[in-house]
């Protein structure tokens, strides 16, 4: 019994060393937000999808809520969520629009299952999409996507 | 072999709690609200089978929604279930800003560490229709005459009582009234193309619902796009 609580406790110190030895070597565990564009639903796209167009083609909209698009938003992107008066941001989204034309719209959240961006994004594909000729996709991963490839 | 029959046991004994679980009739529930109601409920009942589950927390992404765990004797949540015990989780929704569908989840977090997802689907009906929403020419191209119909879809008509456009020297507009509270069309011609821009009339209704006493119809003069679609294979 003794020689099983000493082989337990040898096995579990030269495992906790190797994975010690692994992480100052090699570093952390990838925490990446793991994204397969051929599994996503319709109009959800991958970040590294996004990567290979033209950055000057896209809107980013923002559907988080205010506070958090002041404080760390993509720099030219443009608040449209599902807490404010809808008419009120899209008058924002219409005018950056005309001012930019922009062929592409990406929409992020929080993550996945915010569900705003999907939101935000029926309702531009719904009203405007068509008419002024620009593509909308939902940022698979939201924000967190974002993050970690910063 | 009685060694390893005590590490069969063990084995067993380790996996045991995972397989508790909360299984629910449905995951997903689709709920249509009527034009005035600001609130939406939806339930997900549930039963615990094999063995006690214990829920740590349920996360809302939007403050819209409110989850509820159903309450135990004492009043305050109910978070350790036992086998063959049943209830159901609530899902309160604030739909005053919304218009169209709208999909939200409840994600539960329980002690085996398993993560479950509630999907709340609620449907709010639009009242009045802009077909289109959006009129846009072509920079340099023909300032032709385009036509938007104004549609209600309800039991009860629904009057435009006023309309402003705010920019009428570009944009100059008419309102037609087809059938009153029922049907109108909006008339545009652009005096000229020459130059992008925007205008919007505002449009509003004597409908008892804030969500559809103002609707936006938005003109747009812009180049001409290229069209390709862009890549997502």
């Amino acid at each position: 019994m003794r020689r099983l609580a000493v082989t337990i406790f040898c096995v579990s110190l030269l495992s906790s060393l190797a994975a010690f030895i692994t992480f100052q070597v090699i570093g952390g565990p990838d925490r990446s937000v793991a994204c397969n564009q051929a599994a996503l639903p319709e109009y959800f796209v991958c970040l590294s999808t996004v990567r290979k167009w033209d950055e000057s083609d896209i809107l980013w909209v923002d559907a988080r809520p205010r506070k958090q698009w002041e404080k760390d938003g993509i720099e030219g992107s443009v608040l449209m969520n599902d807490q404010e008066d809808w008419i009120d941001l899209e008058v924002g989204f219409m005018s950056k629009m005309i001012e930019q034309l922009k062929p592409v719209v990406v929409v992020y959240c929080n993550q996945s299952g915010c569900g705003s961006s999907k939101y935000v994004a029926n309702q531009l594909r719904k009203k405007h999409a068509e008419a002024l000729g620009f593509q909308v996709f939902v940022l698979e991963g939201g924000v967190n996507a974002l993050r970690e490839q910063k | 072999m009685k060694k390893f029959s005590c590490f069969f046991v063990v084995l067993f004994a380790a996996w045991l709690p995972l397989s508790a679980e909360i299984v629910f009739e449905k995951k997903t529930i689709e709920v249509v609200v009527k034009p005035g109601q600001n609130l939406a409920m939806g339930l997900f009942p549930f039963k615990i089978v094999d063995e006690d589950e214990t829920i740590i927390k349920a996360d809302v992404f939007c403050t819209c929604l409110e989850p509820q765990i159903p309450l135990g004797p004492d009043r305050t949540p109910k978070l350790h279930w036992k086998v063959g015990e049943k209830g159901v989780i609530k899902g309160r929704f604030e739909t005053k800003q919304f218009l169209g569908t709208v999909e939200k989840a409840i994600e539960l977090t329980l002690a085996s560490g398993k993560k479950v997802t509630l999907n709340f689907r609620v449907i709010i009906p639009e009242l009045i229709k802009l077909e289109p929403a959006t009129l846009k020419w072509d920079r340099g191209g023909a300032a032709d005459e385009r036509v938007v119909k104004i549609t209600v879809d309800h039991n009860k008509p629904i009057k435009i009582i006023s309309d402003v456009g705010n920019n009428d020297k570009v944009f100059p507009y008419e309102l037609k009234t087809i059938k009153e509270g029922w049907e109108y069309e909006l008339r545009i011609k652009p005096t000229s193309t020459e130059n992008s821009g925007m205008g919007m009339i505002s449009l509003r209704t004597d409908s008892l619902f804030p969500r559809f006493k103002r609707k936006i119809l938005y003109s747009v003069i812009r180049p001409k796009t290229s069209g390709a679609p862009v890549k997502i294979k």
